[in-house]
C-alpha cells in the first residue's frame, strides 16, 4: 500500500516538473557550479545593493539563498527554510542530492518547490519575490514564494462602484488576483497561462479563460498579437490595449476593462479571455461589446425590472450625452419651429442679450466644463473643492447674469455632464464626440446631425472585436443574448440557455475553424 | 466555400432590412403617380396588385440562388455566355447603378433645398453627403447591412408614430372610390409605376451571393415585398385618409401628412420625415454606390487600379447629380425612358442566363462529368 | 499599417476634415434667433388694390420677457404691404429689419375684403412657404384682421395663443367649426365643395361704463360665435348664425361634445352635456331626386335643472324630447342656409360618390345649383343616462 501510494506521489511530483518553466535555447542554463552561477547572477544584477545573497553550508554541501531585498518575508523564511535546514541532521557525508531530496519531500515547502534551468529564469523568479536557492552540484534552483513585498490591500474599487455587489476589487499584485479568481471559479476547465512582456520590465502576464468555453481561434490570436509587443516597460493596462485593438484610433474600446474580479469571472465563463498584469489592478477583457459598456455588477444583484429600468436610463444617457448639445444648437439655428412655443420664448429671450451665437456659445462653455473636470481630476482634494465653487458661481451664475451665456445653455450643460457620468467606460468617446456634434449642428443642422451619426453607426458597425462585431447581440441580431443587453430577464429565464461569445458572429467560430483545417490566417480583422 | 469569407457574409434579415430602406427612399419621396392618379382607391389597389407581380420577380432569383449560390448574375453571364456578356452586362449594370445614384442624390437635394433649407446651394449638401458615401462604402456591406438592421427599427418607430398622431384626423370619407372609367387602367398604371421603381429586385440579383444561406434570398426578397407592401398600403391609406387626393398630389404627400400631424409637445412632425428621408436615402446611394464599385471589379482586376477608376467616377457620379439636381425635367424624363429597364433586368436577363446555363451544362454533362465554376466577380468587397 | 494605406488614409481624413470646416463657413446661411421676428399671428387684409399683412410678433425684450399672455406686453403688431401676399411678406423685412419666421405662426385671420378676393388668393403663399405651419388656425373677421390683432389684452394686445385657444375651446364645446390651415388648403383644392371659417369679431364696449367696477374683463375682447361660409371656389358667401353654426357641426359631423340648453318659460330650465355623440349622413338616391337623411344619436348628462313648476312628472322625457327637437332645428336652419347660398359645405358630394360613384360624376357639375332641391330629414336620439354627480330620480 505505501508503494501504491509512493507512486503516486512520485508520478504528481513527475507532472509539476515537467510542468515548470524550461529554459529557452538562448537563456544561461546553470552550470551546477555555485561559484561560476554566482558569478553569472551577480553580473546579471550588476552588483545591485538590493541583491542579497546567503551563503551558507548544508552538511558540508555549499548553497546560497538569492532574494531582492524588501520583496521576501524574511520571517517566513527562516521559519520554513532555514530552520528546518540548519538544524535538521544530515547524514555525514550528504550529497546535494540528499540535501535537495529532504527539501523536497521532507519540509512544508515542498509542495510549493518550483525548479528552474537558467540565470534568466532565476533572475525573473527573484524579481517576482521569490527565494532562491542554489545547492552546489545540481543544476537546477529551487525557488519558494516567500513574498514579503508590501502592496495594498485588498480594497473597493474606485473607479467601478456598486451598490450591492461584492466590495472585493484587484490590487497591483498578480498572485493575489489570480488567488482572487480562483476563489469565485471552482472549475478544472479554469486555465492561468503565465508569461512575460516588455523587454526591460519582463512585466508578468496572465491570461485567464475557461478551456472549455473559449475559442481557440480567439486564443491564438490574442497570444500572437501579445507576442508581437516589442515594448520596453508595461507598467498598466493601458499599455497593451493598442496592440489588442483593431483600430487603434476608433472612439469606442474594442477591449474593456474591469477592476472587479466578479465580473472578470462573469466573462470569462462567456467565452471571454482576462489579461491580468502585475502592477495593475485594471484587468482587460476581450472581446469587448458596445453593449458591455452599458452593464453592471449592480444588474445582477438587483431586481429583474430596476435592473432593466437602470439599463434603459443608461442606454439615454448616452444619447442624451453626446445628441443633446448638438440637437439643441441645430434646431435653435435652423429648425426653431420644432421647439415648443413657450421653450421657443424662453430661448429667443436668452439670446436676445448674449453675444455669441448659440453654436459658439455651446463650443465654449463645454470646452470650459472639460477644462474645470480635468482640473478637478489634478488638484489635490483640499483644493478641489475651489473648482467646483469657482464652476458653480462663475459659470452658472455670474456668467448668464452677465449676459456672456444663456441659462437654457447652462441647462444643456449641466444636463449632458451629469448623463456622461451614467456611462463612465464611454466617457473618452462622448466628451469627443460631444463637440463634433456641436460643430456639425451649428454648420449643417438636423442634417449634419443625421448625417454624422450614421457615419458613427456605420463605423460602429465596421468594427470588431476578435472577430465578433461590436454592435453584437443587437446587429447581427442574437434573440437569446438579447435578454440581457436592453433589459435584463429573470434568472429563471437566462438560466435556461448559457450565453456565449462565440454565438454573437452570427457564424460559429467552431463551426468555421472544422471548416478551415488548412487556412492559416484566421483572423477576421485584417480585411483584404 | 472559404470559413473566413463566409464570417464576412450577411444574415437574410439583414439584407431585407438593408433593401427596404433603400426602398423607402421612394416610397416616401413622391407619389408613384406624378399628378395623374385618378383616385385614391386606384392607388391603393394598384399598390396591392404591384406586390403580386413583383412576387413574379422573384422566380428567377430563386433558379439562380438555387442552382448556383456562390456567383452573381454579372458571374453567371460570364459563365453563360463568355467574357463579353459578363463585360456587358456589368456594363448595364453599371450604366443603370449611376443613372439611379445620381438620380436619388439629386432628388435628395431637390427636397433638402425645397423644403429644409431653401437658401442652401444643392452643392453645398450634397459635399458632405457624398464624402459620406465614399467613406462608409470603404467599410464594407456587412457595417452598413448592419446598420440598416439597426435604423430599420427606428425607422418603423418614427413612421409608426406619425401614423399613430395622424389617426385622429383621418377620414374614411376622404378615400375617393374607384372611377366608374377607366379603373382598370389606372390601377395597372399605378402597379407599373411601383415596379419601375423597384430597384431592388436587380439589386438582389447581385448581392444574394453576400448572404450566408444564398438559398435564403427568396425568403428575403419575398418578405421584402411583402414588408414594402404593407407599409405602402398602410402609410397610403393614412395620407389619403387625412389629406384625400390633395396629399397624393403633393410632391412629398408623405412630409405633408408630417407636417399636419402634431404629438403633444412636438409641434411638427415633418422633421421626423426629415430624419427619415436622410436615412433612406443614405443607405439607398450607399446600396447602390457599393453596388456600383463591384460592378467595376469586373473591369479592373488590380485593387488599386480600381480604387483610382472609383474615385474618378465617383466625381463624375457628384457632378451628375448636382445636374440633375437642377435640371428635374431630365430626371422626369430618365425616369419615364428607364421604367422597363427593372423588369428587363430582374426579370427576363435572369430568366434568360438561367436557360443558357441550364444549356450549357447539359452539352458539358454529355461531354464531361466535370462541373463548371464561373469566377466570382471581382473582389469580395 | 502599411504605409500607403496609412497616407491614403490620411489624405481621405484632411479631405473630410477640410470639407466639414468648409460647410461650417455660414453658406447654408442660417440666421439667429436674436436676428428672427416670431410670428405668433398674421392678419390678411385688402384693400386700395394691394394686400396688407399684420404680423403679430413676440418681443422678448419689452415687459412680460418670454411669458406670453394677456397680462404680458411683449406682443408686438407691425403691417407691411404688396400688390400679392409674397410681395407684402418681403416688405415686412424692410419694415422693421428682421427675418419674419412663421414656423410658430398659430393664427391667421382673413379680413372680409381679402376674402372677397378669394381664400387661395389669401392663402396660397402660405400653403406654399415649407416653414408656415400647416396647422395655424384660419379665422375669418367681418371688418378688418388688423383691428383683431390689435385688440386689447390687459397691458399690451391679445396674444395669438389667447386667440387659438378661444377657437379650439369653441370648436370643442360644439360652437362653431375649426378649420386648420391645410384644410382650408385642402378644400380650395378639391374645387368642388365649399368650407366653413370660424368668424372672429371684437365685443362692443359700452362706452359709458367705464368705471373700473363695470370695465370688461378684456380676457374676452373677442368671441366666436358665428361661422363664414365659401364657396367652392374660395370666396365668401354668407354667414351662419350661432344656430346655422351649430347645426353646420351636426352635418359635418364635427360635433363630439357640446351642452344644450332646454328653457321652457314657467316651467323649467335644464342644461344638458352631451358627452358622446354619433352622426351619419346618408344620401338617400332616388332616379329624380336625392335626399339626405341625418341620424344623430347622443348620450347625455343632465347637469342642472331650474324647477319653476313644482310638477316634474316625466321630465327626463321632455328634456329629451326637446333636445332632439333643439338639434333638429339647427340641422335645419343649417341645411336651409346652405341651400340658400348654393354652396355644399356638408361634403354632399363625396357622401354620393362613396356610395354611388357614376351618379356622382352625373350630378357633380350641376349640384350646387340644385342643392335647394335636396331634401334633408333628421332622426335625433338623445338619451339622457346621467345626471351629474347626483341620482335624481324624476318620475
Amino acid at each position: 500500500m505505501f508503494e501504491s501510494v509512493k507512486g503516486r506521489i512520485d508520478a504528481l511530483k513527475q507532472a509539476m516538473t515537467e510542468n515548470k518553466p524550461q529554459p529557452q535555447p538562448n537563456e544561461h542554463r546553470l552550470t551546477g557550479s555555485l561559484p561560476d552561477d554566482m558569478v553569472t547572477l551577480r553580473a546579471m544584477f550588476s552588483n545591485s545593493s538590493d541583491f542579497l545573497t546567503r551563503e551558507i553550508t548544508i552538511a558540508g554541501v555549499p548553497a546560497a539563498f538569492l532574494m531582492i531585498e524588501g520583496m521576501v518575508n524574511l520571517q517566513t523564511m527562516s521559519e520554513m527554510l532555514l530552520e528546518p535546514l540548519l538544524s535538521h541532521r544530515f547524514p555525514a557525508h550528504a550529497k546535494p542530492q540528499d540535501i535537495c531530496d529532504y527539501i523536497e519531500n521532507r519540509t512544508v515547502l515542498a509542495a510549493d518547490t518550483i525548479h528552474v534551468y537558467s540565470c534568466e529564469q532565476v533572475f525573473r523568479m527573484i524579481m517576482s519575490g521569490f527565494v532562491v536557492l542554489l545547492i552546489d552540484k545540481i543544476p537546477y534552483a529551487c525557488a519558494y514564494g516567500m513574498q514579503g513585498f508590501s502592496f495594498r490591500s485588498v480594497s473597493e474599487p474606485s473607479a467601478e462602484v456598486n451598490e450591492l455587489g461584492s466590495r472585493e476589487g484587484f490590487t497591483e499584485p498578480l498572485r493575489i488576483n489570480m488567488s482572487m479568481v480562483r476563489r469565485r471559479i471552482k472549475s478544472p476547465s479554469l486555465k492561468f497561462d503565465l508569461f512575460p512582456v516588455g523587454r526591460v520590465s519582463q512585466t508578468d502576464i496572465c491570461l485567464i479563460y475557461m478551456t472549455d468555453r473559449v475559442s481557440k481561434s480567439l486564443l491564438r490570436q490574442l497570444k500572437r498579437k501579445l507576442s508581437s509587443i516589442s515594448l520596453d516597460v508595461v507598467l498598466t493596462s493601458g499599455y497593451l490595449k493598442p496592440f489588442l485593438s483593431g483600430t487603434p484610433w476608433s472612439l469606442f474600446p474594442d477591449v474593456s476593462t474591469t477592476e472587479r474580479p466578479d465580473v472578470l469571472c462573469a466573462k470569462i465563463q462567456e467565452g471571454r479571455v482576462a489579461i491580468l498584469i502585475d502592477g495593475t489592478p485594471f484587468a482587460l477583457v476581450v472581446p469587448c461589446l458596445f453593449t458591455e459598456n452599458f452593464q453592471s455588477l449592480d444588474d445582477y444583484a438587483h431586481s429583474a425590472f430596476y435592473a432593466s429600468f437602470v439599463r434603459i436610463i443608461k442606454y439615454v444617457s448616452f444619447f442624451v450625452s453626446i445628441l443633446l448639445p448638438g440637437i439643441y444648437v441645430a434646431v435653435s439655428t435652423f429648425h426653431p419651429e420644432l421647439l415648443p412655443h413657450a421653450l421657443l420664448f424662453n430661448i429667443a429671450a436668452a439670446e436676445e442679450t448674449t453675444p455669441f451665437p448659440i453654436g459658439i456659445e455651446a463650443l465654449i462653455i463645454h470646452f470650459l466644463y472639460e477644462i474645470m473636470r480635468e482640473a478637478g481630476l489634478r488638484l489635490p482634494r483640499p483644493i478641489g473643492h475651489a473648482v467646483s465653487i469657482v464652476g458653480a458661481l462663475v459659470i452658472g451664475d455670474a456668467a448668464v447674469t452677465a449676459g456672456l451665456i444663456g441659462a437654457p445653455m447652462v441647462m444643456i450643460v449641466a444636463t449632458t455632464a451629469i448623463a456622461s457620468f451614467v456611462v463612465p467606460p464611454l466617457y473618452e468617446a462622448i466628451s469627443v464626440l460631444r463637440f463634433f456634434f456641436i460643430l456639425v449642428g451649428m454648420s449643417l443642422g438636423l442634417y449634419g446631425i443625421i448625417l454624422f451619426s450614421l457615419v458613427l453607426f456605420v463605423n460602429v458597425c465596421a468594427k470588431t472585436s476578435f472577430g465578433i462585431p461590436i454592435t453584437a447581440p443587437v446587429s447581427p441580431f442574437s434573440l437569446s443574448a438579447m435578454r440581457d443587453t436592453f433589459i435584463r430577464l429573470s434568472f429563471r429565464t437566462l438560466q435556461k440557455k448559457t450565453a456565449s461569445i462565440e454565438r454573437l458572429n452570427g457564424v460559429s467560430i467552431s463551426a468555421s475553424e472544422k471548416e478551415s483545417t488548412s487556412n492559416t490566417n484566421t483572423d477576421p480583422s485584417n480585411h483584404s | 466555400m472559404n470559413a473566413n469569407a463566409r464570417t464576412h457574409r450577411i444574415s437574410a434579415p439583414q439584407l431585407l432590412m438593408l433593401l427596404f430602406l433603400s426602398r423607402m427612399f421612394s416610397v416616401l419621396n413622391i407619389s408613384p403617380v406624378f399628378g395623374t392618379l385618378q383616385s385614391g382607391m386606384t392607388l391603393l389597389l394598384g399598390t396591392l396588385i404591384s406586390f403580386f407581380l413583383q412576387c413574379a420577380f422573384l422566380f428567377p432569383l430563386w433558379l439562380l440562388s438555387r442552382r448556383y449560390p456562390g456567383k452573381t448574375l454579372i458571374g453567371c453571364a460570364g459563365d453563360a455566355g463568355g467574357e463579353w456578356l459578363k463585360k456587358g452586362a456589368a456594363l448595364l449594370f453599371l450604366l443603370m447603378f449611376f443613372i439611379q445614384i445620381c438620380g436619388s442624390l439629386s432628388a435628395f437635394s431637390f427636397f433638402m433645398t425645397a423644403i429644409v433649407f431653401p437658401k442652401a446651394s444643392s452643392i453645398l449638401l450634397l459635399i458632405p453627403f457624398f464624402l459620406v458615401l465614399i467613406l462608409c462604402v470603404r467599410w464594407g456591406l456587412e457595417s452598413f447591412s448592419r446598420a440598416a438592421a439597426i435604423f430599420f427599427w427606428l425607422f418603423l418607430l418614427s413612421t409608426a408614430s406619425i401614423c399613430l398622431c395622424a389617426i385622429p384626423n383621418t377620414d374614411l370619407l376622404n378615400i375617393t372610390p374607384l372611377p366608374t372609367q377607366g379603373a382598370f387602367g389606372g390601377i395597372f398604371s399605378a402597379a407599373l409605376g411601383e415596379i419601375s421603381k423597384n430597384g431592388e429586385l436587380y439589386c438582389l440579383l447581385l448581392l444574394y451571393p453576400s448572404l450566408r444561406t444564398p438559398q435564403k434570398a427568396v425568403h428575403s426578397g419575398f418578405w421584402f415585398l411583402l414588408l414594402t407592401c404593407v407599409f405602402m398600403l398602410v402609410t397610403q391609406t393614412v395620407i389619403l385618409s387625412v389629406l384625400s387626393d390633395f396629399g397624393m398630389e403633393q410632391t412629398y404627400p408623405y412630409y405633408a401628412l408630417a407636417s399636419v400631424v402634431d404629438l403633444s409637445v412636438l409641434q411638427r412632425l415633418d422633421s421626423f420625415h426629415m430624419s427619415l428621408w436622410i436615412v433612406c436615402a443614405f443607405f439607398r446611394s450607399l446600396l447602390y454606390v457599393f453596388l456600383f464599385k463591384k460592378c467595376l471589379g469586373t473591369f479592373v482586376i488590380k485593387k488599386k487600379a480600381r480604387a483610382v477608376l472609383f474615385y474618378s467616377l465617383a466625381v463624375l457620379l457628384f457632378f451628375g447629380s448636382v445636374f440633375l439636381a437642377d435640371h428635374p425635367q431630365v430626371v422626369r424624363a430618365l425616369n419615364t425612358s428607364t421604367a422597363i429597364v427593372p423588369t428587363l433586368l430582374a426579370f427576363v436577363f435572369p430568366l434568360v442566363l438561367f436557360i443558357l446555363l441550364k444549356r450549357k451544362e447539359k452539352r458539358n454533362e454529355t461531354n464531361s462529368p466535370q462541373k463548371t465554376h464561373g469566377a466570382l466577380m471581382g473582389a469580395d468587397r | 499599417m502599411k504605409p500607403i494605406r496609412r497616407k491614403r488614409r490620411m489624405v481621405l481624413l484632411w479631405a473630410l476634415t477640410v470639407s466639414l470646416l468648409f460647410s461650417c463657413t455660414g453658406c447654408l446661411s442660417s440666421t439667429p434667433l436674436s436676428r428672427q421676428s416670431i410670428v405668433q399671428a398674421i392678419g390678411i387684409d385688402y384693400e386700395n388694390g394691394a394686400y396688407t399683412l399684420s404680423f403679430q410678433i413676440f418681443s422678448p425684450s419689452e415687459s412680460g420677457g418670454s411669458n406670453i399672455g394677456a397680462s404680458a406686453d411683449n406682443a408686438k403688431q407691425i403691417t407691411s404691404t404688396g400688390k400679392t401676399v409674397s410681395e407684402a411678406m418681403a416688405n415686412s423685412v424692410l419694415v422693421q429689419g428682421k427675418r419674419m419666421f412663421t414656423g410658430q405662426n398659430r393664427v391667421i385671420v382673413i379680413g372680409k375684403a381679402a376674402a372677397e378676393q378669394g381664400l387661395l388668393s389669401a392663402l396660397g403663399y402660405f400653403g406654399g412657404d415649407p416653414s408656415t405651419s400647416r396647422n395655424a388656425q384660419v379665422l375669418f373677421s367681418q371688418t378688418t384682421a388688423s383691428e383683431i390683432l390689435g385688440a386689447k389684452g390687459n397691458q399690451g394686445i391679445l396674444p395669438a395663443e389667447m386667440l387659438e385657444q378661444i377657437a379650439e375651446n369653441a370648436g370643442q364645446h360644439g360652437k362653431i367649426p375649426n378649420a386648420k390651415l391645410f384644410e382650408v388648403l385642402k378644400a380650395a383644392d378639391e374645387d368642388d365643395k365649399g368650407i366653413l371659417l370660424p368668424v372672429i369679431a371684437q365685443i362692443p364696449q359700452d362706452s359709458q361704463s367705464e368705471s373700473s367696477a363695470e370695465q370688461i374683463d378684456p380676457v374676452s375682447a373677442v368671441h366666436l360665435t358665428q361661422a363664414a361660409a365659401f364657396t367652392k371656389d374660395g370666396f365668401f358667401c354668407g354667414i351662419f348664425d350661432e344656430e346655422e353654426s351649430r347645426g353646420a357641426l351636426w352635418l359635418l359631423n364635427d360635433m363630439h361634445h357640446t351642452k344644450l340648453t332646454i328653457s321652457v318659460p314657467k316651467q323649467y330650465t335644464a342644461a344638458l352635456e352631451l358627452y358622446e355623440v354619433n352622426t351619419t349622413l346618408s344620401p338617400i338616391l332616388e332616379e329624380d331626386n336625392i335626399s339626405f337623411h341625418l341620424t344623430i344619436s347622443c348620450r347625455a348628462s343632465l347637469t342642472e335643472t331650474v324647477l319653476m313648476d313644482s310638477s316634474a312628472a316625466h321630465l327626463t322625457e321632455d328634456i329629451a324630447a326637446r333636445a332632439q327637437a333643439l338639434i333638429a332645428d339647427e340641422c335645419d336652419a343649417a341645411w336651409t342656409r346652405a341651400s340658400a347660398l348654393s354652396t355644399d359645405l356638408f361634403r354632399l358630394k363625396d357622401h354620393i360618390m362613396q356610395k354611388d360613384t357614376a351618379r356622382y360624376e352625373q350630378i357633380k357639375s350641376m349640384f350646387d345649383e340644385t342643392l335647394s332641391d335636396c331634401l334633408l330629414t333628421t332622426s335625433v336620439t338623445v338619451t339622457i343616462d346621467r345626471y351629474g354627480k347626483e341620482y335624481l330620480p324624476f318620475s
